[in-house]
């Protein structure tokens, strides 16, 4: 029947992330600070300024990077912006230093990291959600799941790349294991913080309406933790682009990790900053867009915050 | 349920069945010869601490390690917090700031240890440098949002006691976002033990990561897996420090008791 | 004699509530042997001082929360889950924010598996009984309080129940607004679309105005003390009520039993009692 089209349609409208206090003990590695934000509205308004800011932020940052580049005036250290743009020219043209020719092309490692994030993301996400609804849902699940959550939350899993790469190899498939561990605990963490959180207002509403669990689950509780799961994401993703680099620069010579090494091991500065220039767009891109369209899309929604 | 036995024993539960999965696979990976399997680990373990040669290393990793945490994460506490404050506080610095500490805490942390490595050269300097970015913006970030969700009800009594501005953030404003700053130094912590391994495991020249680098790449898997078994423990210990503060301190604050 | 259509038959509920001092869970007895019956077309108050577990025996009513013993029996059937011919309107509105008014509003009816087709005139009907025709396609958070606590009153309604349960669904609402709406829902339970409705307030003024019979309620743990006829004329949207010397004369009597069990809550002995 086409009631699930018409129920979930107007998801698309708001609700912002609760600032949830009540879940300290579950407040994830990087869940979003949620705050209410009482900017004057010419400010937050206009995506005009909005753009003129980030314009601004990013010409200051160029400056002060000319600035200490030239201070420092080692250009193994820190080289100046000009020559890493360059180099970052030359590496989208697959134009690289002599030295590396015959290694992997930058077009190609480019391309195989983010196959590998990807993958590794989406894999975070289609086993994490469930598990998040799961362990939000019912305390049975999240008795047993959230020791684990609780344990590999207080290690550094980054620690256990060697370990891993013992047990399953450096094949294309351990390293989006790897991206996919790293992203995974985020996105159960998020996702079953806002379901927590949802359920503990709305559950009355639901049984008292006698929903199913089914429709429970998709029409009440799916769409009041969006926002807690979309952070989950964006955290999530973030995460995924560091486990892949990290364990390309450790294990193997290619994509953006490998590219790294093999740049700093040739000291060519421009190369290797280019490189991590690179990986710090992409990262920002990851956490900061969603931010922002979110912002767009959904409006601020005062009723969960009355409740 | 009584959550704390439970716990106890899922944990337990769940870490038998993890060992027994461990094992099972290390045997059935016997052509795959570097795959330790738990019984090897613990004997790694066990030399580390006991083979003097071993040891001698150990110590001072062990060493350059905390010593990196702690100072990481101190440093990014004190700068972090501030920060984090006038962000909160003043409109301007918000919007000034604003830009910058969401950039720099949404760079993944690979990016900042070459070029720190490089100024700082390989020791544990970098490291402390490398925690301390990447755990400084989570900070900053939490406690941002901790005092801005301060209720203006309570700064507006504070004003009509004619409370000074230091009062005013001495006196209410840090005591009543102190969960959120809570949140933020626990995963302050997490990030600058894993900016510490990030770096020291890149570098390979010193701490813990350094060492579990070092013997992985001599396939000396039974002594890198010991290793991090090591890092693990010290790095619960440090995190679950931090966890009972953040219980005693939160007395009145209604936690999620499950 | 109208037929009995709820029976509370001696309910009683404690809860574990975690004492931090004591650091072990302690039961505390919410509710104590409450019984009563609502008749059908009646409309009955329970005013007792806040946290006197009124809410909580609502939900046992509903069949959201099971008694630790006692029953509710519902059309002749005990209740242990929310029956289909109940609907409850809560103090927080429940309403869900992502959808528009209308959508809220059809909420039961799409979770009974009723067509879109034929679900949409009906929530558009009773959206329109509560006034707010025109207003279909906001969203919660474009409409005051007063107008949300309507569309969850819509919602309730839509599903065609022959009891409708109220939990304080005024209190979070302006006192100004507050009145109106007392008046439009008697216009509405006692009117086009008659319910039997078991209301639950702490405020007796609003208790009075709306009640055939109020039910007090005290304290620690809770039972009921009285039951109350309110033998004030029908119709109390047209006339003056409150002016009427009954009411005054019940409001006294009312108010003289919360007031003891207030002030002892309160912690106030017997300061300032007249």
């Amino acid at each position: 029947m086409g009631h699930d089209d018409k129920g979930i349609e107007d998801q698309s409208r708001t609700i912002s992330a609760p600032n949830d206090q009540a879940m300290l003990e579950r407040q994830t590695e990087e869940k979003r600070p949620a705050g209410r934000r009482t900017f004057p509205n010419f400010i937050s308004g206009s995506l005009r300024a909005r753009l003129a800011v980030f314009a601004l932020t990013f010409l200051i940052f160029l400056s002060l990077w000319q600035l200490i580049a030239s201070l420092t005036n080692n250009s193994l250290i820190l080289a100046k912006p000009l020559p890493v743009f360059q180099a970052l020219v030359n590496l989208l043209q697959d134009n690289v230093p002599r030295a590396t020719e015959g290694l992997q092309n930058p077009t190609i490692a480019i391309v195989q990291t983010l196959e590998i994030v990807f993958l590794g993301f989406g894999l975070a996400a289609i086993v994490g959600i469930p598990i998040g609804i799961l362990e939000g849902r019912w305390n049975f699940a999240a008795g047993i799941i959230d020791p684990w959550i609780d344990a590999t939350h207080s290690i550094p899993i980054v620690a256990l790349i060697p370990t891993l790469y013992f047990a399953i190899g450096g094949s294309f498939f351990a390293f989006v294991f790897i991206a996919f561990l790293l992203a995974v605990f985020s996105i159960i963490v998020n996702t079953q913080s806002g379901v927590k959180y949802s359920i503990g207002f709305l559950s009355d509403v639901g049984r008292s309406f006698r929903a199913s669990e089914l429709q429970f689950i998709s029409k009440i509780v799916l769409p009041a933790s969006m926002p807690d799961i979309i952070t989950g994401l964006r955290v999530g993703l973030g995460r995924a682009i560091l486990g892949a680099v990290l364990a390309q620069a450790l294990l193997s010579g290619n994509g953006l990790g490998g590219m790294i090494v093999t740049f700093q091991d040739l000291y060519a500065t421009p190369y290797t900053m280019a490189t991590l220039l690179l990986i710090a767009v992409l990262g920002i891109l990851v956490l900061q867009l969603p931010k922002q369209l979110e912002k767009r899309i959904f409006k601020g929604n005062e009723i969960f915050e009355t409740l | 349920m009584r959550s704390g036995i439970t716990r106890y024993i899922t944990l337990f539960g769940t870490g038998v069945v993890f060992i027994t999965a461990w094992w099972a696979l290390a045997e059935s990976k016997h052509n795959f010869a570097q795959f330790a399997g738990p019984g090897q680990v613990a004997v790694a373990l066990g030399s580390l601490f006991t083979n003097s040669a071993i040891s001698a290393s150990l110590v001072p990793a062990l060493k350059d390690t905390m010593v990196s945490i702690f100072f990481g994460f101190f440093l990014a506490v004190i700068v972090g917090i501030p920060i984090g404050v006038l962000m909160g506080r003043y409109i301007v610095a918000d919007l000034v700031l604003d830009p910058w500490v969401n950039a720099w805490y949404s760079v993944p942390a690979i990016a900042f240890v070459p070029l720190v490595m490089n100024w700082t050269g390989l020791n544990y300097g970098g490291s402390i440098v490398i925690a301390f970015l990447i755990a400084v913006f989570s900070i900053i970030l939490n406690v941002y949002s901790g005092v801005k969700n301060c209720s203006t009800t309570l700064l507006d009594t504070a004003a009509s006691y004619r409370a000074s501005e230091f009062q005013l953030l001495s006196k209410v404003m840090l005591p009543a976002s102190l969960p959120q700053i809570m949140i933020g130094l626990r995963l302050g912590l997490s990030r600058a033990i894993e900016g510490v391994v990030i770096s020291e495991m890149l570098y390979a020249a010193v701490g813990l990561g350094g060492m579990i680098d070092y013997s992985a790449d001599h396939l000396q898997s039974a002594t890198s897996d010991a290793l991090i078994i090591i890092l693990a423990i010290i790095s619960l210990v440090l995190t679950g420090c931090l966890r009972i503060l953040d219980r005693k301190m939160i007395g009145w604050k209604e936690l999620d008791a499950r | 004699m109208e037929e009995t259509v709820v029976t509370v038959d001696r309910v009683v509920k404690s809860y574990l509530a975690r004492s931090k001092k004591a650091r072990k869970e302690d039961k505390v007895q919410v509710l104590g042997s409450i019984s009563f019956e609502l008749r059908k077309g009646s409309f009955t108050s329970i005013i007792g001082p806040s946290g006197c577990g009124k809410t909580t025996l609502l939900k046992i009513i509903d069949g959201l929360v099971r008694p630790d013993s006692g029953r509710v029996v519902f059309n002749g059937k005990i209740v242990d889950s929310p029956p289909e011919k109940m609907g409850f309107v809560f103090q927080q509105f429940g309403l869900l924010p992502w959808r528009s008014v209308i959508k809220n509003v059809e909420f039961g009816l799409e979770l009974k598996g009723v067509d879109p087709d034929e679900r949409q005139p009906i929530a558009q009907k009773y959206l329109e009984a509560v006034g707010l025709k025109g207003f279909e396609h906001h969203y919660v958070h474009e409409i005051s309080s007063g107008m949300q606590q309507r569309v969850g009153l819509a919602r309730a309604l839509a599903i065609d129940p022959d009891v409708l349960l109220m939990d304080e669904p005024f209190a979070s609402i302006d006192m100004q607004t507050r009145e109106i709406l007392q008046r439009q829902l008697l216009q509405i339970v006692k009117g086009e679309i008659p319910k039997t409705t078991l209301f639950v307030t702490h405020n007796v003024d609003e208790a009075i105005y709306l009640s055939d019979e109020i039910l007090l309620m005290g304290t620690h743990p809770a039972e009921v003390k009285e039951k109350i006829p309110i033998n004030l004329p029908p119709n109390r949207a047209d006339y003056d009520v409150r002016a009427h010397p009954e009411y005054i004369r019940l409001r006294n009597r009312i108010w003289k039993f919360l007031e003891k069990e207030i002030m002892e809550k309160n912690g106030f002995g017997n300061y300032g009692s007249r």
